[in-house]
């Protein structure tokens, strides 16, 4: 697929900040981490197929602010940011230290399964549907489901109903 | 009753990303609501972000920041041969990635941050390489470093054997003082050898003197990086032919 920039920033450029900033709450961090949304496109440019990129840049966006908060530490503002600092908390099912954070988001674009934080972002603070949920990650309603009984932390700290 | 339209279909539609049936469906559904608002809420919110933030002024600083470019071989510095300008620091180790201490503020750093660039040598000029870009054995690569105001540096890299070389500064000792603003090439060129995997550049920034060989004991894996230092790193992937 030829990637035009100039015409998937038109066209989901103010989406991709909006997601940004509902999740870094500054819009200068944003601004900062919606342009390297657009450098991971670039950098994977070869592996994409999808004619509808409008998923693909969310999850994008949803992991590059994810690890951006794991490393920030801030009171949360409301409930919503209480839930996403805990998530981006949540440890990831594949190792990720710091020296290799950047390959994280390379999983989005290979094989590997999605990652439940992902998944737990979708759910429980965009409040998408399964049903949504499981059209975006590319799993069935009942492995969403899975997924998500498996957030303990969460659980524990009340976040999210049992 | 079905579900209400959730803020994702609705950004979707103005973004014109859904198949056209589920559009008809979605606005519809919106309309049948009384909720078109909210599409006209998106879509202007969406003319006012981009005229805040230009296309022409976003897509050159996501393309600076990793897209291809091309651009004249303008770094005149002399081409040496591979092992003249290794350092003498080949110690064959795994290649760990660098390692960093649990806890430490050691970032990762991008956008507005000091940062590396790399050019390889080609016929109509130097060809800028992403990180993650594929190169061959024999190709010529000039490494670049923008300080963004950080005051002393070291650009390492690491190859698949573990073999570790200093571009700057050449030699061990103290961390180099940098150019502060613009993009300053590295001493030398040089020509990629034919160890097959990758070539990792670390760029290590401080405000404060350090010591290469703080850089070196992380490549290798024998010691964390001090957590008052930065980094930041581009992966230049080798192919075989």
């Amino acid at each position: 697929m030829a990637m035009d920039i100039d015409h998937l920033y038109r066209a989901f450029g103010p989406m991709v900040h909006r997601r940004c900033l509902r999740m870094l709450r500054d819009p200068e961090k944003a601004l900062d981490a919606m342009h390297d949304v657009f450098v991971e496109m670039i950098r994977h440019r070869d592996r994409l197929h999808d004619g509808a990129p409008a998923g693909l840049l969310l999850r994008t966006a949803t992991n590059v602010c994810l690890n951006r908060l794991r490393t920030e530490r801030r009171h949360p503002e409301d409930r919503d940011d209480e839930l996403l600092l805990a998530i981006a908390a949540e440890p990831d099912e594949t190792p990720a230290s710091r020296a290799v954070a950047r390959r994280v988001l390379d999983r989005l674009f290979a094989t590997q399964p999605v990652s439940t934080r992902l998944i737990a972002v979708l759910y429980f603070v965009d409040r998408l549907t399964l049903d949504e949920v499981a059209a975006e990650v590319g799993l069935s309603v009942s492995g969403v489901r899975k997924r998500l009984r498996g957030l303990q932390t969460l659980r524990e700290k009340g976040l999210v109903d049992a | 009753m079905p579900d209400p339209v959730s803020d994702w279909m609705v950004e979707r539609l103005a973004a014109g990303d859904l198949p056209a049936d589920d559009a008809r469906r979605v606005r519809a559904e919106l309309e049948a609501r009384g909720e078109l608002g909210r599409l006209d809420a998106v879509l202007s919110a969406n003319r006012t972000f981009l005229e805040a933030h230009p296309p022409a002024r976003v897509v050159a600083e996501i393309e600076r920041r990793g897209g291809p470019r091309r651009r004249p071989w303008l770094l005149v510095v002399p081409v040496l041969a591979a092992a003249a300008v290794m350092v003498a620091l080949v110690v064959p180790r795994s290649s760990a990635p660098i390692v960093v201490a649990e806890g430490s503020d050691v970032v990762r750093l991008k956008g507005q941050q000091p940062y590396l660039a790399a050019y390889r040598k080609g016929d109509e000029g130097a060809d800028r390489l992403r990180d993650g870009a594929r190169v061959h054995a024999g190709e010529t690569v000039q490494v670049a470093y923008v300080a963004a105001g950080q005051r002393f540096g070291v650009v390492a890299s690491i190859d698949a054997r573990g073999n570790v070389t200093l571009h700057l500064p050449e030699q061990p000792g103290a961390a180099y003082e940098l150019v502060a603003s613009g993009e300053t090439p590295v001493p030398h060129a040089f020509v990629l050898d034919d160890t097959p995997g990758f070539e990792r550049f670390v760029f290590v920034t401080s405000a404060h003197p350090f010591a290469s060989a703080d850089v070196v004991d992380a490549l290798h894996g024998d010691k964390p990086l001090p957590p008052n230092l930065s980094l930041t790193d581009l992966t230049l992937e080798k192919e075989i032919p």
